[in-house]
C-alpha cells in the first residue's frame, strides 16, 4: 500500500514537471495581444523594409518602435476606411502613443545593443525569426543565456575572450 | 580591436581634492545607487561605490582636514575574488574587477575580504522616492535586496565608448571615456585611462615621485593609483 502511495506522488512530480516547463513554453511563444491588430506579414509583402518603420539598431542600442505620425504618415491616404487604421488615427489625434506590448524583452541585469550585432553581420531575421510571414508577431526562440552563448563561445581566439566574458552582456 | 588589453585606472590626486563630494553624488545618480538616509547610516549600512575619508591633521588652531576618495580598487590580485563562493566576482580581461548581480547570493565573504571596504551590501529593499525614479540609468542593473554591490569604473560608460569607436573602426582615444566621478570632479582630481598606454594622461601621472597605492603593502596591485606632495590640500 505503501509503494503505491509512492509510486503515486511520483507521478505527480513529474507529471508537474512537464507541465511546468510546457507551460512557460507556451508562455514564452505565446503573441501577447496588442492594442491594434497590427500584421507584419501585410506590411512586409507591401514592400517595407524593417528598417524603414524601425530605423535605429545600426547605429544605437534600440531598434525603435515606429511613432503614430510615422503611421499616419502613410495611412492619411491608404486604407482608411479599415476600423483598425481609424483607430490609430484617433491616437493621432488625441495625441497619445499606442500602447504596444513589447515582444522581445531582456531582463533588467542584460545589457543588449544591436548595433555590434548587426555589424557582425547577422540579420534581423536571425534572432527574430521570419516576422514578415507573421500576421501576429511573437517571440521564435527563448532568448535566454544559453542561447546567447551559443554564438558568444563559437567565435574566433581574438574575440571569444570579450564576447564570452559576463561584463558582455551583464550590467 | 586592440593588440593589448586596456588595463583601466583611475588616478586620484590628493592635491587637488577639496573633499566636495560632488563624484559621490555623480555616481549615485549614474549607478542607481539608492540613498539609504541617516539612521540606517549610523546603524552602519549605509551605500556609496565612494566614500571620502577625512582626516584632521596638526592641533586647532593650525589644523588641516585631508580627503580622500575611496572607491573599489579594482584590484589586480583582488582578495574579493577568490573568496566568492558563486563565481558572481571575478576578473576580466580588462583587467576590471566585475561583480554580477544576478549571480550574487549575498554571503557577503567578498565585502570581509576586502581590506578598503568598499563593497557595500543592499540590507533593505532600495527605494527610489519621487522624482528619483525618474533618472534611474537603463544601463545600470536596479539592485534588490541581499546583494554586494560596488564601483564599477562605470563599465557601461567603456562599453559605450568602444562600441562607438569600433563601430567607426578605431580605438578609443585618450580621455574619451570618462566615469560619471571624473566627468563631475569640479577640481579635475580624478583623471581615468589606460595604463598599457604609454601615452595616456594615466601613464604619464602614474610615473610621478607623488603616486601611491592605497595600502600598497598587501600586494593587491590595485586599479586607483592616488597622488599626494604638496602642503595644497585644503
Amino acid at each position: 500500500m505503501k509503494r503505491f502511495w509512492l509510486i503515486g506522488l511520483f507521478i505527480l512530480v513529474v507529471v508537474g514537471v512537464i507541465a511546468g516547463v510546457i507551460l512557460t513554453r507556451v508562455q514564452v511563444y505565446a503573441a501577447p495581444e496588442q492594442p491594434i491588430a497590427y500584421s507584419h506579414q501585410v506590411h512586409v509583402e507591401a514592400g517595407i523594409q524593417c528598417l524603414f518603420c524601425h530605423p535605429s539598431p545600426l547605429k544605437s542600442p534600440l531598434a525603435g518602435i515606429p511613432s503614430v505620425q510615422k503611421c499616419m504618415g502613410c495611412h492619411n491616404v491608404i486604407d482608411t476606411d479599415n476600423p483598425e487604421i481609424q483607430q490609430v488615427a484617433s491616437y493621432y489625434e488625441s495625441g497619445e502613443p499606442i500602447p504596444w506590448i513589447r515582444v522581445n524583452l531582456q531582463p533588467d541585469f542584460v545589457y543588449f545593443n544591436h548595433q555590434p550585432h548587426l555589424g557582425a553581420g547577422l540579420n534581423c531575421e536571425t534572432c527574430h525569426g521570419d516576422v514578415g510571414q507573421m500576421d501576429v508577431t511573437r517571440q521564435t526562440v527563448k532568448m535566454d543565456m544559453g542561447w546567447c552563448l551559443d554564438c558568444h563561445i563559437n567565435q574566433s581566439d581574438e574575440k571569444v575572450g570579450r564576447l564570452a566574458d559576463c561584463l558582455a552582456c551583464h550590467k | 580591436m586592440a593588440e593589448i588589453e586596456p588595463r583601466w585606472v583611475l588616478i586620484v590626486d590628493l592635491d587637488r581634492c577639496t573633499g566636495c563630494q560632488a563624484c559621490v553624488v555623480a555616481c549615485q545618480a549614474e549607478n542607481n545607487v539608492p540613498t539609504v538616509g541617516e539612521h540606517e547610516t549610523i546603524e552602519g549600512r549605509w551605500l556609496h561605490w565612494i566614500h571620502i575619508e577625512r582626516y584632521w591633521e596638526g592641533e586647532y588652531p593650525n589644523i588641516k582636514a585631508r580627503f580622500m576618495p575611496v572607491m573599489c580598487q579594482q584590484c589586480t590580485a583582488a582578495p574579493c575574488e577568490p573568496v566568492c563562493p558563486v563565481f558572481a566576482t571575478y576578473h576580466t580581461p580588462e583587467g576590471l574587477n566585475a561583480q554580477i548581480y544576478n549571480r550574487c547570493i549575498g554571503t557577503r565573504f567578498c565585502g570581509s575580504a576586502c581590506p578598503y571596504k568598499t563593497r557595500t551590501y543592499n540590507w533593505l529593499r532600495p527605494e527610489f522616492p519621487e522624482p528619483l525614479h525618474e533618472q534611474l540609468n537603463p544601463d545600470v542593473t536596479v539592485r534588490s535586496r541581499g546583494l554586494i554591490e560596488k564601483c564599477t569604473f562605470c563599465v557601461q560608460r567603456i562599453r559605450r565608448i568602444e562600441i562607438e569607436a569600433h563601430a567607426q573602426g578605431r580605438e578609443p582615444v585618450d580621455g574619451e571615456i570618462q566615469p560619471a566621478c571624473v566627468q563631475t570632479c569640479p577640481p579635475d582630481a580624478l583623471v581615468f585611462g589606460d595604463l598599457n598606454d604609454p601615452s595616456s594622461r594615466v601613464s604619464q601621472l602614474a610615473t610621478s615621485h607623488r603616486s601611491f597605492k592605497l595600502l600598497g603593502e598587501l600586494g593587491t596591485d590595485p586599479g586607483v593609483i592616488y597622488l599626494k606632495g604638496g602642503e595644497t590640500n585644503v
